[in-house]
């Protein structure tokens, strides 16, 4: 069976066009909307400079590692997920196949996040900016309450956008516009995945370099603006004793394994269509290095533009002090500047304090301001959108913007969509006949028609269960045991072979003590850290009840029984499969041990796994 | 600009021209805005009165209707707005926004669309050429 490695294989499988292709579809994938929105957020809340400390720990000995263990293992075994775990063994089926399920919920809820890019992107050609201005409520006599209350900012996101639910088992209806923009994004994703990579391969050129160039414009408008250097100056101020709190390590420790996109499946799918004889160890390491650069590239712009808010936020607050202290003491209009603004305060609180008292000002501090911190889609839609009506020429800034976090989450679609894709192509399930593109438009059709339940009135609370259940805990387990099956299934010496094969060189001792020992501690450790956090309180979400006493804050609401069920269900599915598929093969195999035909996994080799 | 007699001359104008419009039967004339209490900070009260009865005041509700009525006039005069000059007692009245026959985010979405729509086509047709080759 053994083939000499010079003879190059006519196979039929698909191929990158160069390997540039194949390094950019890996970073897009890699490089997603959690870049922007998760890792500016962390550092902030973690102590600033000083998170880089634990980032880089993490990065080194858990994302590093495992991203040269999946492409090393695509290349090697030349197979989707489900196929290449068959190979390595029967009894690790279960961990191609949760793999695969992983990506099919991530698919399910992502692109419905691109929705609400697309849809604030197709507002931003409008003449003054639909959230910048609250709509008058029926009788024309003021403004909207519920607009009025909160910001306009607010009422679009919650109320023109979502038509939120004041509680996630209220279904609400469908929101047309949502569907519509739902559907326009799955025919995006359908246009460019069409053929598999020789589509993506193309497409990847423009939306991987589209958001660097777009985040390089937002770095330089953003560094200009006003009150950015406070806010990078926050953003970058090392806490050091904020590494003696367990949490973060922990949040540097997921943030890396979640950033990198491990375990999805579908960095082995990119590197299965590698020649084998690509230098993997490299690709890894460039890939990793660029993901964590560009995290902290995004990071800049994000809290220039921060500052800047956090800068007119206060201003706006003295100013109104101003106005009022001004026309209370007749004063000369420019008496009181921001400038002297508290050398008159206490002048004025001295002379005349029951005035002052009078006149309820309220005060105005900017680290208050720079305080509010948000991640997520609260970033994106709320704060960032506020910032970008500040700006001059804000349709332009709005465009630019959601163009770029369209091509970040897209780049990172073509993964999860290529995680789905791939195994089912090997699987014997579909005939050889079906042509690609009727696959794929099954595939994205039928992900259109289980996505609508997102655009529902509920859809966002359902999101927010879905990235917390589906889209966290499992990958933990899948890649525990995808470095166990590696390492002690598999034998680590067969794969360092193997990998010497391919990159011409042994994997030195920081690969061999990272696979054997540390990657997976530090899996586990995370994975139990997780739990206990997540088991401490009881799960929660935020929700937005327009006839809440405190609103517009959030109302703290907990999960029902049933949806709890269902956030259980999302988190074990995936992983349950690695211990049925073993139990299967087990009972399988004791059911045929008279015939000793069980053939040892030790058969094949890199070469010869192509049959 | 600096706030000076001329500019109380062209304020007198303004309300008696306001007074004028509103009510056309109304003989305002500049004499008879009368204004007080003026200070640094620009801000003074000011009343009308009515020469042709016996010099009473106008009352505030009609003041305060013909000046809502002309507010942006005066405004403009003054090269101000609604919120650097401010009639206490009188709030502005709220525009509403500009909407355009046809949502603009329609008109995005319908080419953005019909672009994506070509790109299938143009691909899934050229795949069934290839094939047939």
């Amino acid at each position: 069976l053994s083939v000499p490695s010079e003879i190059p294989r006519e196979d039929g499988r698909p191929k990158w066009d160069n390997k540039f292709q194949y390094i950019l579809s890996c970073i897009g994938f890699a490089v997603g909307l959690g870049n922007v929105w998760r890792f500016p957020y962390l550092c902030q809340i973690h102590g600033g400079g000083a998170f880089l400390i634990p980032y880089f720990i993490a990065l080194l000995f858990e994302g590093i590692p495992l991203l040269h263990l999946e492409l090393a293992l695509g290349q090697c075994l030349r197979k989707g997920s489900i196929g290449a775990w068959n190979t390595i063994s029967p009894y690790l089926g279960g961990v191609g196949l949760g793999s695969w399920m992983v990506s099919v919920l991530v698919s399910l809820y992502y692109n419905t996040v691109l929705t609400w890019v697309m849809w604030y992107f197709i507002n931003s050609f409008q003449e003054p900016l639909p959230w910048s201005v609250c709509p008058l409520n029926e009788n024309r006599t003021g403004l909207n309450e519920e607009c009025y209350e909160s910001t306009a900012v607010n009422y679009f996101w919650y109320r023109k956008t979502l038509n939120i639910t004041p509680d996630v088992t209220e279904s609400g209806t469908l929101q047309w516009w949502l569907i519509l923009c739902l559907a326009t994004c799955w025919a995006i994703v359908y246009l460019c995945t069409i053929r598999g990579i020789e589509t993506t391969g193309k497409a990847i050129y423009v939306t991987a370099i589209f958001p660097y160039l777009v985040l390089t414009v937002f770095l330089i408008h953003g560094l200009t603006l006003p009150g950015a250097t406070d806010g990078l100056a926050y953003l970058f101020t090392p806490n050091l004793n904020i590494l003696k709190n367990p949490r973060v390590w922990l949040d540097a420790a997921t943030q890396i394994f979640f950033s990198l996109s491990l375990a999805f499946g579908g960095l082995i799918a990119f590197s299965s269509y590698n020649p084998s004889k690509n230098d993997c160890e490299k690709d890894a390491v460039t890939v990793a290095i660029v993901n964590s650069v560009t995290s902290l590239y995004a990071s800049i712009p994000v809290f220039s533009v921060l500052g800047f808010k956090a800068t007119t936020g206060y201003w706006d607050c003295l100013d109104r002090n101003i106005i009022s202290i001004i026309n209370e003491f007749d004063l000369p209009e420019e008496s009181i500047m921001r400038q002297n603004y508290t050398a008159w305060i206490t002048f004025l609180n001295s002379s005349y304090p029951e005035k002052i008292a009078g006149l309820k000002l309220k005060s105005c501090n900017l680290q208050e301001f720079l305080d509010q911190s948000v991640s997520g889609t609260g970033l994106a839609f709320i704060v960032f959108t506020q910032a970008i009506i500040l700006m001059p020429g804000s349709q332009a800034w709005a465009i630019l913007f959601f163009i770029m976090l369209f091509c970040l989450g897209l780049s990172s679609m073509f993964g999860n969509i290529e995680g789905v894709f791939t195994p089912l192509l090997e699987l014997q399930i579909v005939s050889k006949s079906m042509p690609k593109e009727l696959l794929s438009g099954i595939i994205c059709l039928i992900c259109f028609l289980i996505a609508l339940c997102f655009t529902l009135g509920s859809g966002s609370y359902w999101i927010g269960i879905f990235d917390s259940y589906a889209g966290s805990l499992p990958l933990l387990v899948i890649a525990f045991f995808e470095v166990i099956g590696v390492v002690y299934v598999y034998k680590i010496k067969r794969f360092s072979k193997e990998v010497k094969q391919m990159t011409g060189r042994k994997p030195n001792l920081y690969w061999q003590i990272t696979w054997r020992f540390i990657s997976p501690l530090l899996l586990l450790i995370v994975f139990m850290a997780f739990v206990a956090l997540q088991i401490q309180k009881p799960s929660s979400y935020a929700a937005w009840n327009p006839k809440y006493e405190g609103f517009p804050m959030k109302q703290e609401k907990v999960y029902p029984p049933w949806v709890l069920a269902i956030c259980v269900l999302l988190a074990v599915l995936p992983c349950v499969f690695v211990p049925l598929v073993a139990l299967f093969h087990l009972i399988k195999g004791m059911r045929r041990s008279e015939d000793t035909s069980l053939v040892p996994p030790e058969v094949f080799s890199c070469q010869g796994a192509n049959s | 600009y600096a706030w000076d007699a001329n500019e109380e001359y062209l304020f007198k104008a303004m309300v008696a021209f306001a007074m004028r419009r509103y009510s056309s039967k109304s003989r305002t004339q500049i004499s008879n805005v009368l204004l007080c209490n003026v200070t640094d900070r620009v801000s003074f009260w000011f009343v009308v009165t009515d020469s042709s009865k016996n010099v009473t005041t106008v009352p505030g509700s009609e003041v305060e209707a013909a000046i809502r009525m002309n507010r942006n006039r005066i405004n403009s005069a003054f090269l101000l707005s609604d919120k650097t000059l401010q009639f206490l007692k009188i709030t502005s009245t709220l525009s509403p926004p500009v909407e355009p026959s046809t949502p603009v985010w329609l008109i995005v979405f319908g080419v953005v669309l019909c672009l994506i729509v070509a790109g299938i086509v143009f691909l899934v047709v050229a795949g069934i050429q290839q094939r047939k080759k």
